[in-house]
């Protein structure tokens, strides 16, 4: 007997030492219990308020569609000029044309320097020697604009006559240059037969009416001559190098990165957590799910009713539930969130499910 | 809100090794496990003593079967075997021949009476032999049968303990529950560990005891039937 209860003895100790091997550790189940208050926090659109593309697909930064660049100049060329990249569009003069129609537009703006130059020159050739008794009014005028009217006429002429040819050689592009620069020479040669054929008074009031018509155009025109000075810069689009990606049409607020989100999602949660008590039993209180939508202001507190987005209908127990929940909302009102990213929680949804308490 | 997560966090999640679930029983559940270790220890030492027995048993069968209709003379054999204690077919020769000897030697004759007397004799050792080699199989049987019940009643009572344990305090958490439902089920599991064991154990035992026994019934009868023929030798000389 001794030996039988030697050898049991025996395998016992070895059966129990191997089961407090194998058997002591057994992998914990993938319950979480850290998660204390099962509230889900969905932020409004998260990608609104940033500027991406409506369709694309979503990505960590929305960025709008990168704009396409025509290729440059180290490129098979086929078409005839002196463009940096290769454009079917015949040539067309670029920069030229415009300054000549600045330049034109402008002209008419500073209209003190033209109306003594255009309308003087008649003045000193004809009416000089005929009306001396009109100029009563503008003798001073006259006397000034006499001296200058020789320089500024010859510019004028010169520019009449150059006009037409300036456009041609500035203009990177040959040949088609000429006819946008025309309208230029035309608004001088109008300016300019109208002096010669008005002899008299007729000149001069028209003279002193447009000098006052000029002079009240003078300011905004002037200002806007010197504005126009600047180098005008087109609408192009704004450049993306990023692929496209999910965002609003226009830029209105700043975009949350994922651990700023999470940090405000943790910042709610905690503070929820105060004020909701979960529904304790009941047949089917763990499945009762509610999600709710509260606004806020920038202060933090509760904007309007919030409401039940889903869930609380059936049985009392869910509206209790939800009931519950609308409470504890309206309970935590002054919400301490921070105000800068105030876009984000401005419209935020939580969903309460208390089959994750467990 | 916050205790209940931080009870839960609290909860001996990690800490349901074997040790620690007997460790954590009640008073009642530690005897019921003990104990059903006990029986299990105890099963296993029978189990191990009566296979080495039945073997040893049958070996010194087969050798005096051998031995014994090997044409050796009845007297020579006698002398061999009644010096030292015998067993099994060895002790029923002995007794038959102890009988036959004392028999003759005081001048008996009365052949029917002899007869019997020898056949008492080994009828007697007979049934010694059974004895003990049948003796504690009814160990094996009763674990066998009662021991899943005594587990069950550890479980229970464990049950029973934890479930008073979560109405004090009030938390319906698994984490809670869990480890004293654990150990009340580790009772159950040792209860069916040392049942197992032993039901199987004690058929196949008591089967191999009665082909034993039978094996010493057919000897007694044949070697009574051998005695007979020389009484009826002798008297009728």
């Amino acid at each position: 007997m001794k030996t039988g209860l030697a050898a049991s003895a025996a395998i016992h100790v070895a059966a129990l030492t191997w089961g407090m091997w194998s058997l002591s550790s057994p992998h914990p189940l993938d319950a979480t219990y850290s998660e204390a208050l099962p509230v889900e926090i969905v932020m409004g659109d998260t990608f609104q308020g940033v500027k991406g593309e409506k369709t694309a697909p979503i990505r960590e930064k929305p960025a709008p569609a990168p704009t396409k660049k025509p290729q440059t100049l180290p490129m098979p060329a086929e078409n005839v000029g002196d463009n940096e990249a290769d454009l079917k569009t015949p040539p067309v003069p670029e920069v030229r044309p415009n300054r000549s129609e600045t330049q034109a537009a402008s002209a008419p703006p500073p209209p003190p320097p033209p109306p003594a130059k255009t309308e003087p020159a008649p003045k000193p050739a004809e009416p000089v020697a005929k009306q001396e008794p009109a100029p009563e009014k503008a003798p001073e005028p006259k006397a000034e604009p006499k001296p200058k009217d020789d320089p500024i006429e010859e510019m004028i002429a010169d520019a009449a006559d150059s006009k037409p040819e300036e456009p041609t050689p500035p203009a990177h592009v040959p040949v088609p240059v000429k006819k946008p620069a025309a309208p230029a020479p035309q608004q001088v040669a109008e300016a300019k037969p109208t002096p010669q054929p008005s002899t008299s008074k007729q000149t001069s009031s028209s003279k002193t009416q447009a000098d006052q018509s000029s002079d009240s155009k003078f300011n905004a025109d002037q200002i806007a001559a010197l504005l126009s000075q600047e180098k005008a810069s087109g609408g192009g689009a704004k450049r993306s190098t990023e692929p496209a990606a999910l965002g609003s049409r226009e830029t209105t607020g700043s975009v949350l990165t994922r651990s700023e989100l999470g940090e405000l999602q943790g910042m709610i949660k905690d503070q929820m957590a105060r004020c909701w008590s979960p529904p304790t039993g009941g047949t089917g209180a763990d499945s009762v799910k509610i999600s709710i939508k509260m606004e806020l202001d920038p202060s933090g507190t509760l904007q309007g009713m919030p409401s039940i987005v889903s869930g609380g209908g059936g049985s009392g127990v869910e509206r209790a539930a939800a009931e519950a929940a609308l409470r504890a909302v309206r309970r935590c009102s002054p919400y301490n969130l921070p105000a800068d990213k105030y876009q984000a929680w401005s419209e935020v949804t939580l969903n309460f499910d208390p089959s994750e308490m467990y | 809100m916050n205790e209940v997560a931080q009870s839960a966090l609290a909860a001996p999640v990690g800490t349901i090794s074997l040790w620690d679930l007997f460790w954590q029983a009640s008073f009642i559940v530690k005897l019921v496990m003990l104990g059903l270790l006990g029986a299990s220890v105890w099963t296993w030492a029978i189990i191990v003593d009566k296979t080495l027995l039945y073997g040893r048993f049958r070996r010194q069968l087969n050798k005096f079967e051998n031995v014994f209709w090997s044409g050796q003379s009845l007297e020579e054999l006698y002398h061999n075997l009644s010096e030292r204690p015998a067993s099994g077919m060895g002790a029923l020769f002995v007794a038959a021949m102890r009988e036959w000897k004392k028999s003759f030697e005081k001048g008996a004759r009365s052949p029917l009476g002899l007869q019997t007397r020898i056949e008492k004799a080994m009828d007697v050792t007979l049934a010694r032999e059974i004895d003990a080699l049948e003796s504690r199989l009814g160990f094996l049987a009763t674990v066998g049968s009662a021991a899943p019940f005594i587990g069950l009643f550890g479980t229970v009572i464990g049950i029973m303990t934890s479930f008073q344990a979560i109405a004090a305090s009030k938390q319906t958490n698994l984490a809670v529950v869990a480890p004293g439902i654990a150990e009340a089920l580790l009772a159950t599991a040792i209860g069916l560990v040392a049942a197992i064991p032993a039901v199987i154990a004690y058929n196949k035992l008591t089967s191999d005891a009665g082909k034993l026994g039978n094996r010493l019934e057919a000897f007694a009868d044949e070697f009574s039937a051998i005695l007979s023929r020389q009484i009826d030798e002798k008297t009728s000389r």
